[in-house]
């Protein structure tokens, strides 16, 4: 059951980046949308890790690099390939030029901001990575893995756009947060046989329900705590 | 106090603080938060109470051959405070772990938890204490205890199902018989003195009581009417090549022990210490096993000085040795032993000894070498067939 409500989790925690992206990126007039490039892209990368489950972890990494390289280049310079995939003379200096661009946003631009070819690309390899990141977390029992990753990049996400975070974000952030302490929370060793009562009957090593408890206390400490205290951290933070 | 995932949690909280603080993103403030306080419940929760917590634990049986199961029950009872999380954790030293979990137990419940142990290889294990690890929901801290008794398992040597004993007094069918006979003409084992009677043999007058009762006294001896024997374990170190033909060589040794008591022998079992007595209706069954669970190589020890004292201590019947390479030195306590045990036999664990092998032959001894799959049975049994003055098994 832990693990069914990580892989929950972890989705919920995708959508929740995907709703977040939503509020830091605006649509460009002249690019692909990325709101169709990018869970394409997560979903790319869950499928690939699915796909080659059984191979060595080497070569798992080999065919997401070349998968990635793909969708760098089919999404940046695609109108600079031959054949749709081969890349050309043209292909290594205007990829330059885009990413270029696109870190020039990365570093000095203020959410939200426009959604121009190479953040886009940015973007759709950082959720490729979260969602194979989560596929492999499913595949290999590591359920905090793929919790921690789209919260982590939600963070991300969270300190870059200028807008303060308002209630809503909170709780939806504390919600998805403490199911995720939840969901880990099994720390029954894998080995471990179940105790039985005197009648024979085999009793559940684990049950979410204390834990939910102790997690909603928690949450709501967390997002309490910050309306609460929040006023003794520097607006804008320390660093400016 | 707290766990590996406490301390990480505690760690992400802080760091999740310390950014908030660089940030000012209040989200990260919640992150922090959150964590911080699931691990502040976490304590709070684990400082209720210490568990008092009752261990039973029944092993089945306590003692077993090499390679069978025992099964281990644990009655768990909680005299303390609910508990939730709890794991049990059951130790047979050197053989392996078992672990139970529960997601709670309640004030006044037992609950109970089974596991089988493969026992292997011979020795004695101890079992427990058990160790009961409770923690919070969220697994970010917990709490250790014991509770239980240690027990004993021992795991006496493999043993093989032996048919067939070579012809040793008490079984020999000419001279067998159910009950004490004195014979004028003989026997093997001192009866009773009486006054001498014309036509006894003088060799047997005993002359102190004689001269203590001023008459010619006689002693008047018996036919054996138990089958004796004594099983001879090698422990030289020198003896062995490897730890397995020791293990083999003690194997041999237990088999024929038990073979031996199958078919009402009384033995004597030497292992380098005292000798152990083994009959069908005593207990030195399970204390010659006890030994042999324990037993190991010795280094320097003399067989000539074990001969003497055993001759000493006399008994008589068969002879059985178990060994690696058979060497002069057994030889010697062979040949010093065999005016009291007239039938011997000679178990070698280690094959390509053929050369010593033969002097033991030539000495009368009938030797049964380990076969190629490390089995004692189909050698003995082969040898007892083949033996001339064998006895079939059962008789």
């Amino acid at each position: 059951m832990a693990r069914r409500l990580g892989w929950f989790v972890g989705a919920a925690g995708i959508l929740l980046v995907l709703a977040r992206l939503d509020q830091v990126l605006e649509p460009a007039v002249d690019t692909p949308d990325w709101r169709l490039i990018v869970p394409a892209a997560c979903l790319g990368g869950i499928l690939v890790t699915w796909a080659t489950a059984r191979l060595s972890p080497d070569r798992q990494l080999a065919i997401h690099l070349i998968a990635l390289l793909v969708l760098l280049l089919r999404i940046t310079v695609s109108d600079t390939l031959s054949f749709g995939i081969v890349p050309t003379g043209e292909t290594l200096p205007a990829l330059a030029e885009r990413m270029a661009y696109a870190g020039e946003i990365v570093r000095f631009g203020a959410p939200p901001v426009l959604a121009v070819i190479g953040l886009v690309a940015l973007v759709a390899l950082g959720l490729w990575v979260v969602g194979a990141v989560w596929a492999w977390s499913v595949t290999s029992g590591r359920t905090w893995v793929g919790v921690a990753a789209p919260l982590g990049f939600y963070l991300y996400l969270a300190v870059v756009d200028r807008d303060p975070s308002t209630l809503p974000w909170h709780i939806a952030f504390a919600v998805v947060a403490g199911l995720g302490l939840v969901a880990t929370s099994n720390a029954v060793p894998s080995g471990a046989g179940h105790l039985r009562s005197l009648d024979e009957k085999a009793l559940p090593r684990w049950e979410p329900a204390p834990a939910g408890r102790i997690a909603s206390v928690a949450a709501v400490v967390g997002v309490a705590g910050v309306l609460v205290f929040g006023g003794f951290v520097p607006e804008g933070g320390a660093i400016n | 106090m707290l766990t590996q995932r406490g301390w990480a949690t505690a760690g992400a909280g802080t760091a999740l603080a310390l950014l908030w603080f660089l940030f000012g993103e209040p989200e990260l403030g919640v992150a922090s938060l959150l964590l911080l306080a699931a691990v502040v419940a976490a304590l709070v929760w684990i400082r209720r109470g210490k568990p008092r917590v009752e261990i039973r634990r029944h092993t089945s049986p306590m003692a077993v051959h090499d390679g069978d199961h025992a099964s281990v029950t644990l009655h768990v009872s909680n005299d303390g405070v609910p508990l939730r999380q709890l794991t049990v954790t059951d130790e047979v030293t050197g053989l392996g772990t078992a672990e139970f979990a529960t997601a709670s137990l309640p004030r006044r419940a037992t609950y109970k938890a089974t596991y089988r142990v493969l026992c292997r290889p011979r020795g004695v294990y101890t079992i427990g204490p058990t160790n009961l690890t409770v923690s919070d929901p969220l697994g970010l801290a917990s709490l250790s205890t014991t509770a239980g008794r240690v027990d004993t398992l021992v795991v006496y040597p493999a043993v093989e199902e032996l048919s067939g004993l070579p012809d040793v007094l008490g079984r020999n069918m000419a001279i067998r018989a159910h009950r004490p006979e004195h014979s004028q003409r003989g026997g093997e084992d001192f009866y009773t003195l009486r006054e001498y009677q014309q036509g006894d043999d003088l060799r047997r007058i005993h002359w102190p009581s004689s001269a203590r009762h001023d008459r010619l006294m006689i002693r008047q001896l018996e036919i054996p009417w138990q089958a004796r024997s004594l099983v001879v374990l090698d422990v030289r170190a020198e003896a062995y090549s490897n730890p397995a033909s020791f293990e083999a060589a003690v194997s041999g040794a237990a088999s024929v022990i038990r073979h031996l008591i199958d078919h009402s022998f009384e033995t004597q079992v030497w292992m380098g210490g005292p000798t152990v007595s083994v009959g069908p209706a005593n207990s030195g069954y399970a204390v010659a096993m006890e030994r042999l669970a324990e037993v190991g190589t010795q280094r320097g020890l003399e067989l000539a000085a074990a001969a003497s004292r055993l001759r000493y201590q006399g008994g008589g019947g068969m002879l059985v040795m178990a060994t690696g390479t058979p060497d002069a030195s057994l030889l010697g306590l062979a040949r010093v032993l065999s005016p009291e045990y007239p039938t011997a036999a000679l178990l070698v664990a280690e094959t390509g000894s053929s050369t010593s092998v033969q002097d033991f032959q030539r000495a009368g001894v009938l030797t049964v070498t380990i076969d190629g799959t490390g089995s004692w049975a189909p050698s003995w049994n082969r040898a007892m067939r083949t033996s001339w003055h064998a006895v079939s098994a059962g008789s």
